[in-house]
């Protein structure tokens, strides 16, 4: 051993392949133009929300200001997306209302990302009568239609985007559930984990370094895609009179009040629904991206 | 003659027998009354078709299944029931390369660091300091005939015997005494195969490995071992010196998965005769 250390091909070399592999990545995201569009919007949209209180053009509208006198008026200079039914502007609301809808469809799935990850977790690699109880509570809740659990729960909490959030948790931990639980007792079985396992590493080790990481590609495609359609159940919510009440703007809320005066004062609709779309838009294509770099199988 | 480091007295396997919705699926006897015992030093060959039992042997073996009869006696001493210590001190002594040499390397880690994990789980017995690790890692590597330049990377990267030659080095990180190698080279070309086993041999002299030899190949067994059993359905049917078996077979079965070898002249081919 008259060797050094000295001599050893190390950080350099790990920063390099990992530099490499990044790059690839990237490159491949950019491939797909309708992911990188996605991405755009989504980035626009965060920033938008980030921003709000700088961006909006009539700052009172959100705290409930109302102008009957400008009521209903089109797109104009002064109102690009027109006026509400009391007069405000609706360019301002769509603005705001996009806090609302991103920070609960982000919440959303991150908590439930949470509860159902670790439940999921445990049953996939306890099994037994675990996974049954487990299982089966999940199913149960899985019968039940997302947007009438929700309803119901939030009825039972009463309204507010607190309520809301933790109603529609309720019916999407489930889904993570469901699917880490699959991954993780597949990969269980996995021959390199049961090397590990035969090497003498311990279970917390097992589950941490070599389960987690390779079934993160699957939770995180679903998760992005997941955002989407937790603003979608945001908005209709909103929509039903369950979700956030009045003066706070809502996109799904907006709408629904907007359907009482269509088709002559369609701007009160088109901008909150096109909103919406947008969103739950951006999120599908990021997600489907996502799962053109993440997935080892479409490597070449 | 001293203990065996491996003796298998009796082991029996049955698979239980599941109730489900739509009636109940029979209990299935993977396993009936095996008799092993192999030497220090020694390599022991078990041939059998797919479906035989291999499998199942070797999780016994291993302590990853419990057995429903008989033992597993590594060093005179059970390999179930051991407690967290004396499951660690057990890891140590006995590892197994596996058939798929790819499936048996997490995809998302580096060589590097999926040979260091043997060291950090067991580097304090090894007495192995964790600066050392990376230099033990790399005189792994260079023992399976691989380098430097491999170290960080992924088992993508890597051909099928590269990727067994990483198996073997994760395998030799602990200083086993017993080796099971399960089907080592089945997954691979047939110029690779010859390395391997090539490998393997110069590393049992090298370092005085035990090696249990699992294979349906009886021309593998017969190029490596120095003893062989024949299992078929869960039962050993033939046990002996590979030549004595090779040159007299006493049972059909041994014969015809003699029968099977191919033969390097084409006009005594199976494919040949029946034609």
């Amino acid at each position: 051993m008259s060797q050094t250390d000295m001599s050893l091909p190390r950080a350099d070399l790990a920063r390099s392949a990992r530099a490499e592999a990044r790059a690839r990545a990237i490159y491949r995201f950019r491939q797909s133009l309708l992911s990188v569009i996605g991405l755009a919007i989504a980035v626009f949209l965060i920033t938008m929300a980030l921003l709000a209180p700088w961006l909006l053009p009539y700052p009172g509208d959100v705290v409930g200001a109302v102008n009957p006198a400008a009521a209903f008026q089109p797109p104009s200079a002064a109102h690009w997306f027109g006026t509400n039914s009391v007069g405000q502007d609706i360019l301002t609301l769509v603005i705001y209302g996009s806090r609302i809808s991103l920070l609960s469809g982000v919440t959303v799935i991150l908590l439930a990302l949470i509860i159902g990850g670790t439940l999921g977790v445990i049953a996939g690699w306890v099994g037994g009568w675990i996974d049954e109880v487990i299982m089966r509570i999940t199913d149960l809740l899985l019968t039940i239609p997302s947007l009438i659990l929700a309803m119901a729960v939030a009825a039972a909490l009463g309204t507010g985007i607190w309520n809301m959030i933790i109603a529609i948790t309720i019916t999407w931990w489930p889904t993570y559930a469901r699917l880490v639980r699959a991954e993780v007792a597949a990969k269980k079985q996995e021959q390199f984990v049961i090397a590990s396992r035969v090497l003498g590493v311990g279970p917390m080790r097992l589950i941490g370094r070599h389960v987690l990481p390779n079934i993160v590609t699957p939770v995180v495609v679903k998760a992005s895609l997941d955002v989407g359609f937790a603003i979608l159940l945001v908005a209709s919510l909103g929509f039903v009179g369950i979700g956030v009440k009045p003066p706070t703007p809502e996109w799904g809320t907006m709408l629904a009040e907007a359907r009482n005066y269509m088709p002559q004062y369609w701007w009160t609709a088109i901008f909150p629904g096109t909103a919406i779309f947008l969103a739950v838009l951006a999120f599908n294509l990021l997600g489907d991206g996502l799962r053109d770099v993440l997935d080892p199988r479409t490597r070449r | 003659m001293s203990t065996p480091l491996l003796r298998i007295e009796g082991l029996g396997h049955v698979y239980g027998a599941r109730r489900g919705l739509f009636g109940t699926s029979p209990a299935f006897r993977a396993l009936t009354g095996i008799d092993i015992s192999i030497a220090r030093g020694e390599s022991f060959g078990l041939v059998g078709e797919s479906g035989s039992g291999k499998t199942t042997l070797t999780r016994n073996i291993l302590g990853l299944e419990r057995p429903s009869e008989g033992h597993v006696l590594f060093d005179g001493h059970p390999v179930i029931d051991l407690g967290r210590g004396g499951e660690r001190r057990l890891r140590r002594r006995m590892q197994i390369v596996f058939q798929d040499p790819q499936a048996s390397l997490d995809p998302r880690m580096t060589i590097h660091d999926t040979i260091a994990e043997a060291l950090v789980v067991h580097g304090p017995d090894l007495g192995i300091a964790r600066k050392r690790y990376t230099r033990r890692v790399l005189d792994l590597l260079e023992q399976v005939g691989l380098g430097r330049e491999h170290l960080y990377r992924h088992p993508h990267e890597f051909s099928g015997g590269q990727r067994q030659r990483i198996n073997i080095a994760r395998a030799l990180a602990v200083e086993p005494e017993l080796l099971i190698l399960d089907e080592p080279t089945s997954a691979l070309d047939v110029s690779v195969q010859a390395d391997i086993l090539n490998l393997l041999q110069r590393l049992q002299k090298e370092l005085g490995l035990t090696y249990f030899f699992i294979s349906h190949d009886l021309g593998v067994i017969r190029y490596t071992c120095d003893r062989v059993a024949v299992i078929e359905r869960g039962r050993i049917v033939e046990q002996g010196p590979v030549a004595e078996i090779f040159d007299n077979p006493s049972q059909d079965y041994t014969r015809k998965l003699m029968d099977a070898i191919p033969d390097p002249d084409p006009d005594v081919s199976p494919l040949r005769r029946l034609g």
